[in-house]
């Protein structure tokens, strides 16, 4: 059965993201942290599409911030993970780690 | 300070269903003026839109479902409501005539009929009478197309934008094929340029349903 409240992909990518900015995860600063490490370019809109779901989740919390004439005097919202949300990502890490063990053709990095 | 590409703006604050869509446009501001290109704003944008519009849709179908259900039920109920308001209109040019009822069904021949009477005092008559009844039927589906919008809206208040642009997506993908099937088969102008009236009929009708959402957010706000 599907787990609603699992984390995708890009989900998780986000998460650890917004753990990596830590007080400055908003939109610009996830999608270019997404594309320094996926070698990626990433839409700002998919990134806040994932946002929407995991804050509806419970695995993000949000906060508007303040408004700057680059931005058209529009306000930033700055995001954290939350307590569930770090849990989860823990679950998720360890449930990857497991499935990883023992597979001798993941290793090496050869195709 | 270079402006964003307004289009771009215009289209995702106008279209964008995210509940996020004012970060999202202070976000692309942002990497603009930071130097990106205005061909990354208008990708970023697009894909703002349409990524926002999935999300809506995937996250409540049951009302993407009754938006769909509402929507068309009113347009269908409003196409038969204008057929016979027309069918009276044109039966009262010449009410006497027995061809002119037989209109009812075949608007079209009213026009084929006039362009094959060249000077006649008939032709003049209803060509004015023809743009008259172009021009109110015109405003009729305006008319009629915000209303619907505006219901659709005011029935799916928080998801008001992505239930709108439903069932204009829907009416324009369910009907742009019908008219490029009739388009493809016309056999001379005149068939093509009633296909345009009737196009153009119904491209303002479905718009217009933008018209009712900004007037169901104006008058919220």
């Amino acid at each position: 059965m599907k787990d609603r409240n699992a984390l995708g992909n890009f989900e998780l990518m986000v998460m650890l993201s917004l753990v990596r900015l830590g007080d400055e995860a908003y939109g610009v600063p996830i999608s270019t942290e997404i594309e320094a490490h996926s070698g990626r370019e990433v839409a700002v809109g998919s990134v806040y599409a994932a946002l929407e779901r995991l804050e509806e989740k419970g695995f993000v919390a949000s906060a508007l911030g303040e408004a700057t004439a680059e931005r058209g005097g529009r306000a930033k919202r700055y995001f954290r993970a939350t307590a569930r949300g770090l849990r989860e990502v823990r679950e998720t890490q360890r449930t990857l780690v497991s499935l990883w063990k023992g597979l001798p053709e993941l290793l090496g990095g050869k195709a | 300070m270079k402006s964003s590409p307004r289009v771009a703006r215009w289209l995702l604050s106008q279209f964008g269903c995210s509940a996020q869509n004012e970060a999202i446009l202070g976000d692309l501001d942002e990497q603009f003026h930071a130097g990106r290109s205005r061909t990354w704003y208008w990708t970023q944008a697009l894909t703002a839109v349409v990524t926002g519009f999935q999300r809506e849709i995937a996250a409540h179908r049951f009302l993407a479902v009754r938006a769909l259900g509402i929507s068309w039920t009113l347009l269908v109920g409003y196409a038969i409501l204008f057929k016979r308001m027309a069918a009276h209109l044109i039966a009262n040019v010449r009410p006497d005539s027995e061809w002119a009822f037989q209109l009812f069904h075949r608007e079209e021949r009213l026009l084929c009929c006039l362009l094959v009477q060249p000077g006649s005092l008939w032709k003049v008559h209803m060509s004015i009478y023809l743009a008259l009844y172009f021009i109110v039927s015109i405003a009729l589906s305006c008319l009629a197309g915000a209303a619907i919008g505006w219901i659709v809206a005011r029935l799916h208040r928080p998801h008001q934008k992505a239930a709108v642009l439903l069932y204009m997506l829907s009416v324009y993908i369910a009907l742009g094929p019908f008219f490029f099937f009739l388009a493809s088969t016309a056999r001379d102008s005149r068939t093509l340029f009633l296909l345009s009236l009737g196009l153009i009929g119904n491209v303002v009708t479905v718009g217009s349903g933008w018209l009712g959402l900004r007037l169901m957010r104006t008058t919220r706000s």
